[in-house]
């Protein structure tokens, strides 16, 4: 192609355009120039600190807005399964609701678990799951949930069974806590010799300095 | 072009991209005049090419990091005040680009040896405000800027074998211009 072409351009008429004379700038172009370059220069100095703080905000709201999203997400989340425990807690099938705390007590923060727990603690006809509960609020339960529903189970739970549980779930609470539900224990008559030993050697460790 | 003295294209852009403006400055002087007569004579409004000529190298100043890596920027130079040319005359409407524009009727040589220097001068300028800015544009390129057509290609977008066609074009719509306007003065 190029051997084709190049002998059909038209030298002479080039050369004759080539021969124009050139049309000449003005003798201020150059001045003008310097002029508005540093116009620009300054300008794009002006704007960099609230194109910076614009672009800072920009990022914030991003990143925030992120964070909400998620936010959201995980309460949506959090409340579903909420949800999904209140419901399963009011199953007849003590397997269910076993079942229902055995999971609850992996979840943190433990938020309205913690209700529906300390009520199958006092109210579930269930002695293995009032223990479930008991377990479950001993690793998941902040104290100033679980030392009040200790204290008031305690004072209440007539199964040695789900007694023992209550003790070991004051484990977590402070030494001052420890005491008040465990002496709610003592105070009764109706509780099992067993469950009196093991509700004193914590009292007694309690005393000898044992405390969270 | 003869080469410049001093330093190339290329080590004026490497200054400039370490902070040494200045050296942009050198740049302009030395090209600007030549971007100011291909858009003159492109556009044939020399206030817009003043203008132009001064964005053209408030583009180079911003985009110092993207020159290409040749001792001579003319092509480069010349390829943004097109395209900024352009992209103006869209907005306004004012020029029609039709890169390949088939000639009506190619006369053949024109009979330059006939004329007068200053007949020449004069007709051809004529003959070329007559062609479409496409054709005007690679015609000039080729012509007053003595580029090569790898050259053409680079400033204007396409590549080495399409801008040897735009030019053999352009060549025979700028005859066929000259020979409507003054083909019956000389015969």
């Amino acid at each position: 192609m190029a051997d084709e072409i190049e002998p059909l351009e038209d030298r002479p008429l080039l050369d004759a355009l080539g021969a124009l004379p050139w049309p000449q700038p003005p003798a201020s172009l150059p001045r003008d120039f310097h002029a508005r370059a540093r116009r620009a220069r300054r300008d794009r100095q002006r704007w960099r600190l609230p194109a910076a703080l614009a672009l800072a905000a920009v990022l914030l709201l991003l990143l925030s807005g992120g964070w909400l999203r998620e936010h959201r997400v995980r309460l949506r989340e959090s409340a579903a399964l909420h949800r999904q425990f209140a419901v399963a807690m009011q199953s007849v099938s003590t397997g269910e609701r076993l079942t229902a705390i055995a999971e609850a007590a992996h979840r943190q923060p433990a938020g309205d678990v913690e209700r529906a727990l300390v009520a199958a603690l006092l109210t579930d006809p269930s002695a293995n799951v009032r223990v479930a509960a008991a377990d479950a609020l001993g690793r998941i339960a902040s104290p100033a949930t679980l030392a009040p529903a200790l204290r008031h189970a305690l004072a209440l739970e007539r199964s040695p069974f789900v007694q023992v549980a209550m003790l070991r779930a004051t484990a977590r609470l402070s030494a001052a806590d420890r005491r008040e539900a465990v002496q709610e224990l003592l105070s009764r008559r109706d509780v099992d010799q067993s469950v009196r030993e093991d509700a004193n050697s914590r009292l007694t460790s309690t005393t000898e300095g044992d405390s969270r | 072009m003869p080469p410049p003295a001093g330093p190339t294209d290329q080590q004026l852009m490497v200054r400039a991209r370490q902070g040494h403006l200045a050296a942009l400055d050198t740049l302009f002087a030395r090209h600007h005049a030549r971007v100011y007569a291909f858009l003159a004579r492109w556009l044939g409004d020399n206030d817009a090419a003043q203008d132009l000529v001064q964005e053209t190298f408030l583009r180079v100043l911003e985009r110092r990091d993207q020159a290409p890596p040749h001792d001579d920027l003319a092509p480069w130079l010349l390829r943004i005040a097109r395209n900024l040319a352009i992209d103006r005359y869209r907005r306004d409407r004012r020029l029609e680009f039709t890169p390949d524009v088939e000639p009506l009727a190619d006369p053949g040589p024109l009979p330059l040896e006939r004329l007068t220097t200053e007949e020449r001068s004069a007709q051809l300028a004529v003959a070329l405000a007559a062609i479409s800015p496409a054709q005007r544009e690679v015609l000039l390129l080729r012509s007053v800027e003595g580029m090569d057509h790898r050259d053409i290609g680079l400033a204007v977008g396409c590549s080495e074998g399409t801008a040897r066609v735009r030019v053999h074009r352009a060549t025979a719509a700028l005859r066929a211009a000259w020979q409507a306007r003054f083909g019956g003065t000389h015969g």
